[in-house]
């Protein structure tokens, strides 16, 4: 290669770094992504594989039914293929958690160096009796510290001693055991009463003298993978030969307990003899001390009765002197009596003379005050009548005033009027006159009319006159009348004096007469006023004499009450204290019966007791007699639930870890190729140029493939070395809230590592070669000149003319250029569609494993509980339990069932064990386990004699409906039987066959032997205490709730669910990263399209719609091919993830495909807004450039 | 006043830390209605000129009109609106969009003007009436730069111009080419302005522009230009 060509691929790696990286990315996305994933599984086995041999785990467990000796451990270790063996002591106990108690399992520390180390946290490892280490999860739950003292409470049976010097222990550390990896922290298993949790004694604080368990490891195990088949089949050939070994110990530790219960049994019999004895003393001393008593209370009561009669006699007498005085004192009474009613009459006499002196006396003073009024009222009218005269005599003179002016002015008016009728008798006469000489004239025929002037001044001066007479005649008329008037008055006064003066003349003799009529009544007083004086001392006399008579007697009364009382108060007295004598003596007899009855009941315990314990030592005898010899339980770590979870989980993950990013590795791989043949293709002219230079087509197809390899393998490789330690290291950080494994690491998975590099880089490299080999064949001047660019076509649509007449101008370009490019629209809807499809494949994975436990405890298995009863429970014990059982309140209902592990068989040779169920009412088990046919969908009830299978197991033994298969029971019959139907299940595998049916295979009836429960609740203290029960009931041999396997599921699931999340992440990343490549292919494809239509005056909106529609309709139709391909993804992954015991339903929601079909579309529409901004930056003098 | 007239233009590209000047100082005028060439060698900065009368670039300093109005001030949208409205523009390679027939390539600018001018009636005015609806891969060089000059004219714009129009033509192809630029100018009266390196070409027009290094050395108004068929080069 020449200095140039290199130089040349230096440049172009610097000038196309936009490229280069995005290769370079889809790689480190995809390989290392690939690698991941994964590595994720592998690292994690390698963890847990190597802090189990850091910790020196076990790899065969020994358990015994009678517990394990230290001749057992000697016996184990001499077992060919054995390395070590230690024994252990555990025990569950109870630990205070606040609220309630937690049962936790208590195990001894190993030694140093031995089995089974623990692996300290934190603090330091218990060394004194008193202390113990725990795991961080039970600090949690108690909420102690190291420090603190934890109690622990043994639940002990009747006379059973402590195992424990010490209960209450001092945390003197955390510490991990990988005999608990997995974790109870975060899981549901609390709520069903199953051990979750543990602690660490030193062995100094255990006292019993036997192991519980002997853990063994196997000679080179620990260098195998312990998730590995070969260091399986190591094992189980060790375990082979340990359990040979297993009848001769059984045997030895038989003879060695029973030996040692009966020299106990000896003893107690001997201690209780002994105590029988000591007994019958006490009870004979209690008999003769009651005796005794009885003759004390006898004499007791002989003595009362003397002192009763004498004190009879006593009071007696005293009675009858009382009684005389009596008489005499009733005697006195009658005499006194008779005297008083003389008084008596006497005094009423006088009482009568009183009150009518009295009477009289309050009549003269009525008639005094009555008199004495009189006289004042008589006195006041006198008074009254002097006024009147007094008034009369006044009214008499003003008459007389006004009088007098009035006859004045009368006199003067008289005088007035006689004036006045003088002239006017003058000018009468003058008038008669003139008219006499008018006649005159008149006759004398005279002119007179001077006369008449004359006369009519007359006649006027008369009317004149007369007219002032007549107001002063009526004046005088007036003043008449008031004058006569005036004058009557004064005449009707002197009348009124007149008798006034009589009247008062009258009253004067009145008074005279009253003040005389007083003074008579004055005396009449004083004399009754004496008179009363007298009869009130005879009353007195009268009063006094008869009351000193009566005081005499009532003081004779008196001194003969007090005897009487002093009489009663001895008497009672003595009697009192003769009847407390008597109480006494009838309480003592009273003790004397109860000690009788005492005695009695003691005897009859003291009997019982000895009885009872007789008959105890009777069964300790018949127990011992019935101790069967132990068995002992091999056990590899299959059997160690942490352990074999882990296995589980882990084997899950790899399973999910190859499909789902071997299509990521794919859209990756195909979207960097579609750069780099893009690259090629827009460097002809070059690679032309070089032709022409005389360079071949090796060296210049080189440039491209190393161009292409650097970036991939740099991606690769970066991508491996980060995301091979990213990735499992998340995954392990979701893994480690549920197992307890402290160490992990994350080395270079060199397989997965070489794998991914190299698909990716020879995939890339391949494709790159390819374009190359397109270009290079071609002649260099044919390269030179410009491709001729992609010719436009009509497309089919075009043909269609009714309907492309419809779309507009730049919807038929759009549609155009949609068909023009036939491999980027491939390519575009290809990348887009792996996007969409790993997207769905996530949330269709999370749906399909967040349905299982529905589809199959909802769906399917209904019952809530199983248990199944020991092979040595008869049929009428098995009655009794059905009865009992369904007395429980917790137990809802009921049905007993057979159920038993069976081996089935086909033809063609391959095996499965199962649990087999014969339910003994084949109606009610519906109630219980729906069996679904896989292909009529419909609820079938057992009946007839085929078989019936769940659906996982058909399949792994590839029968189908009517194929016959072999049933071996474990006690090795077999019998062959049809398959009649194939049911839904999803969890484990079960077999079914109706009584009739079992019966005809095996000529014998299947006997129920379990019970399959409805209980009224899941969980709750009541349902642990119920389980808790049963389990301890030594006639079950297995019980086991549907909550907690359930429980069990749900938390194996989580786990997954969230690392399917990881997926769905990445998966998203991957759909951003290859939109934006697509983006960017299709801009950089068309730039000069794009600056031509940019010069000719587009808008920038306008050129962006011009490039985006195409975008969107390849976004749509890739999103929606991805939803289709997704669902088919998921189901693939499913069939390839389906574990031992589990059937997933391949379900993805319809909103898991909004979802993801959402993703995809916010991503695209995202890139495609951001590509606006890169429209914008086309620079328009691209359009000027020649043709590259 | 002038149709067009660049004052004082000057154009400077920065590449990192150097400054390279396109334009220093670029005086000249055209008025309307007249075919224009600008002259010179590669790197004499016509382009540049062409590129900012165009509006795809904008000027470092001075002052372009057209028809009186500044556009070296104009920005964003306006100066799309202006690319749009009053540039009709020629390509030395034509740049059809490759997916569309002739007919559409037309209609493409069409579309985007107000006053547009029908499409199928410049293809006729061009002398393609029977090619309307070959795709550009089915078209000559020739065929393919009259669609351009067919889609420069449908915008009915103030201004035709033309970046060496008939530098990948042959000689009686870009003839051809020329014969209809001048036509379009004497019978539309459109405003042409073309720019090469041919200075043959030169006595077509009737303003003829020189430069080199930035600067225009000469302008020469031609009374009487010669007709494109006299042209030999």
């Amino acid at each position: 290669m020449t200095k140039s060509l290199r130089k040349n691929i230096f440049r172009e790696i610097r000038g196309t770094w936009k490229r280069f990286l995005s290769i370079a990315l889809m790689a480190f996305l995809g390989a290392g992504f690939f690698a991941g994933i994964n590595a994720s599984s592998t690292d994690m086995q390698l963890a847990c594989d190597t802090y189990l041999d850091q910790q020196n785990c076990f790899d065969l467990e020994v358990m015994s039914t009678l517990g394990l000796t230290q001749d057992d451990v000697d016996a184990i270790l001499q077992v060919k293929g054995i390395d070590a063996a230690a024994g252990a002591y555990s025990e569950n106990v109870l630990v205070d958690i606040g609220e309630g108690e937690e049962k936790v399992k208590l195990m001894t520390i190993p030694e140093e160096g031995s089995l089974n180390q623990l692996y300290l946290v934190e603090g330091e490892m218990a060394e004194q009796a008193d202390e113990c280490v725990v795991p961080q999860s039970l600090l949690d739950i108690t909420g102690k510290k190291i420090g603190d003292k934890l109690e622990i409470t043994e639940t002990l049976e009747e006379e059973e001693e402590s195992s424990f010097r010490y209960t209450s222990l001092t945390i003197t550390g955390v510490i991990n055991s990988p005999l608990f990896i997995f974790s109870s922290s975060g899981s549901n298993e609390r709520s069903t009463g199953a051990v979750a949790d543990y602690l660490y004694v030193p062995a100094d604080n255990v006292t019993e003298d036997y192991f519980t368990e002997i853990y063994a490891t196997v000679d080179g195990a620990a260098q195998l993978d312990s998730f590995d088949d070969a260091y399986e089949s190591k094992i189980d050939n060790t375990e082979v030969l340990l359990k040979a070994i297993a009848e001769e110990r059984e045997q030895a530790r038989y003879d060695q307990i029973t030996g040692e219960a009966n020299a106990e049994i000896d003893d107690a019999q001997a201690e209780l003899d002994e105590e029988a004895a000591e007994g019958q003393r006490k009870l004979d001393d209690a008999q003769a001390e009651l005796d005794e008593a009885r003759q004390k209370i006898q004499d007791g009561r002989k003595e009362l009765n003397d002192s009763r009669l004498l004190a009879q006699r006593k009071f007696a007498d005293a009675q009858a002197q009382i009684d005389s005085a009596d008489g005499k004192i009733a005697d006195a009474w009658r005499q006194y009596r008779r005297s008083e009613a003389t008084a008596k009459k006497k005094r009423a006499e006088l009482v009568q003379q009183r009150e009518t002196v009295t009477e009289q006396l309050k009549q003269l003073k009525q008639t005094r005050k009555e008199t004495v009024q009189t006289l004042a009222d008589l006195q006041e009218k006198r008074a009254e009548v002097q006024q009147t005269l007094e008034e009369l005599q006044a009214k008499r003179t003003e008459a007389e005033q006004v009088l007098a002016p009035l006859l004045e002015q009368r006199t003067a008016l008289a005088d007035g009027i006689a004036q006045y009728q003088e002239a006017l008798d003058t000018y009468t006469e003058q008038l008669e006159q003139a008219q006499q000489a008018r006649e005159q004239m008149i006759e004398a025929g005279m002119d007179t009319t001077e006369l008449d002037a004359r006369m009519e001044q007359l006649t006027e001066a008369i009317a004149q006159i007369e007219a002032e007479k007549a107001v002063y005649d009526a004046q005088l008329e007036q003043l008449d009348a008031g004058i006569q008037q005036a004058e009557e008055g004064i005449a009707q006064i002197d009348a009124g004096i007149q008798q006034t003066e009589a009247g008062i003349a009258q009253m004067d003799d009145g008074i005279k007469q009253a003040e005389a009529g007083i003074a008579q009544i004055d005396d009449g007083i004083s004399q009754a006023e004496n008179g009363l004086t007298q009869i009130a001392d005879g009353i007195r006399q009268i009063d006094s004499g008869l009351a000193s008579g009566k005081a005499e007697i009532q003081k004779a009364e008196a001194e003969l009450s007090a005897a009487k009382r002093e009489l009663a108060a001895s008497k009672s007295k003595a009697y009192a204290e003769m009847d407390k004598a008597e109480q006494e003596l009838d309480e003592g007899q009273k003790e004397l019966e109860d000690g009788i009855e005492e005695l009695a009941i003691q005897k009859a315990d003291f009997d019982k007791q000895i009885a009872d314990a007789q008959k105890e030592i009777d069964e300790a005898r018949e127990e011992v007699g019935d101790i069967n010899r132990p068995t002992w339980y091999v056990l590899t770590r299959d059997g160690n639930n942490g352990i074999s979870s882990f296995d589980q989980d882990s084997s899950n993950l790899k399973k999910l870890g190859f499909t789902f990013p071997l299509i990521f590795f794919l859209v990756a791989v195909l979207i960097s190729l579609s750069s780099m043949t893009r690259m090629v293709e827009e460097q002809r002219g070059l690679i032309g140029t070089f032709q022409a230079l005389g360079y071949s087509g090796g060296q210049i197809a080189a440039k491209y493939l190393i161009y292409a390899a650097t970036a991939t393998v740099i991606g690769s490789i970066i991508g491996e070395l980060v995301l091979m330690r990213v990735v499992p290291q998340v995954i392990w950080d979701i893994y480690r809230t549920m197992y307890h494994v402290p160490i992990f690491f994350t080395p270079i998975d060199w397989f997965y590592g070489t794998l991914g590099l190299l698909a990716c880089a020879s995939c890339i490299i391949g494709a790159t070669a390819a374009a190359c080999w397109k270009e290079v064949r071609q002649m260099p001047a044919q390269l030179m000149r410009p491709k001729a660019p992609n010719p436009g076509k009509r497309v089919l649509l075009e043909r269609i003319t009714p309907l492309w007449k419809r779309f507009n101008f730049s919807q038929k370009v759009t549609l155009r250029n949609l068909f023009r490019y036939k491999k980027r629209f491939f390519m575009t809807i290809c990348g887009i569609a792996g996007c969409a499809a790993l997207i769905t494949t996530g949330f269709g994975l999370r749906d399909s494993i967040v349905e299982l436990i529905p589809l199959q405890y909802e769906g399917v298995m209904h019952y809530d509980m199983i248990a199944v009863t020991g092979t040595d429970v008869d049929k009428q014990e098995f009655a009794e339990m059905a009865k009992e059982l369904r007395q429980e309140s917790v137990v809802k209902d009921a049905l007993e069932i057979h159920a038993e592990s069976v081996k089935i068989v086909t033809e063609n040779g391959k095996n499965q064990e199962l649990e087999l169920f014969v339910p003994s009412d084949a109606k009610a088990f519906r109630n219980y386990f729906s069996l679904l046919d896989t292909e009529s969908e419909e609820e079938l009830t057992l009946s007839g004699d085929t078989i019936i299978l769940t659906q996982q197991i058909a399949e792994i033994m590839q029968v189908s409906v009517g194929d016959s298969i072999s049933l071996r029971r474990e006690d090795g019959i077999k019998a062959d039987v049809t398959i009649g139907a194939i049911v839904h299940n999803y969890l484990s595998h079960f077999a079914f066959l109706s009584k009739e049916g079992y019966e005809k295979l095996y000529g014998e009836t299947a006997d129920d032997n379990a019970f399959m429960l409805h209980t009224t609740q899941t969980i709750g203290e009541q349902i642990d205490a119920f389980t808790e029960q049963l389990n301890d009931d030594s006639r079950y041999t297995a019980v086991s709730a549907t909550q907690a396997a359930k429980d069990a599921v749900d938390d194996r699931f989580s786990l997954l669910d969230q690392v399917v999340w990881i997926l769905i992440v990445a998966a998203a990343a991957l759909a951003m990263v290859v939109l934006y490549n697509l983006s960017n292919i299709n801009i950089s494809e068309r730039i000069r399209e794009l600056a031509t239509i940019k010069v000719l005056g587009f808008y920038d909106m306008e050129v962006y719609q011009y490039n985006t529609r195409e975008s969107i309709i390849l976004t749509l139709l890739g999103t929606l091919a991805g939803l289709g391909g997704g669902r088919c993804l998921t189901e693939f992954i499913l069939k390839t993830m389906e574990m031992q015991g589990i059937v997933f339903a391949p379900t993805v929601a319809w909103k898991s495909y909004l979802i993801a079909g959402m993703i995809t579309i916010v991503f695209a529409t995202g890139i495609n807004f951001m590509s606006y901004f890169s429209l914008k930056k086309i620079n328009m003098v691209e359009a000027l450039k020649s043709v590259e | 006043m002038a149709y067009i007239s660049f004052e004082h233009v000057t154009k400077q590209y920065k590449m990192g830390e150097v400054t390279i000047p396109a334009l220093s100082g670029v005086d000249f005028s055209i008025e309307q209605g007249q075919l224009a060439v600008i002259l010179g060698a590669s790197g004499a900065g016509k382009t540049t000129a062409l590129n900012i009368l165009g509006g795809m670039e904008t000027v470092t300093s001075g002052t372009v009109r057209v028809a009186g109005r500044d556009i070296s001030r104009l920005k964003g949208k306006k100066l799309i609106q202006y690319r749009r409205e009053d540039i009709g523009f020629v390509f030395q390679f034509y740049n059809l969009v490759p997916n569309l027939t002739a007919l559409e390539n037309v209609e493409l600018a069409a579309q985007i003007c107000a006053d547009s001018l029908p499409a199928s009636d410049m293809l006729d005015q061009v002398g393609l009436s029977d090619r309307k609806n070959n795709f550009p891969a089915q078209l000559s060089g020739g065929e393919q730069q009259r669609v351009a000059i067919a889609r420069a004219l449908a915008k009915n714009p103030r201004l035709l111009l033309c970046d060496e129009p008939t530098g990948a033509l042959d000689y009686q192809t870009g003839k051809q080419i020329l014969q209809l630029l001048q036509d379009t100018c004497r019978k539309d009266g459109m405003t042409v302005l073309l720019i090469t390196h041919n200075s043959a070409i030169a006595p077509m027009a009737d303003v003829v522009i020189r430069m080199a290094s930035g600067k225009v050395t000469d302008i020469r108004q031609n009374a009487h230009p010669t007709p494109i068929a006299e042209i030999e080069w």
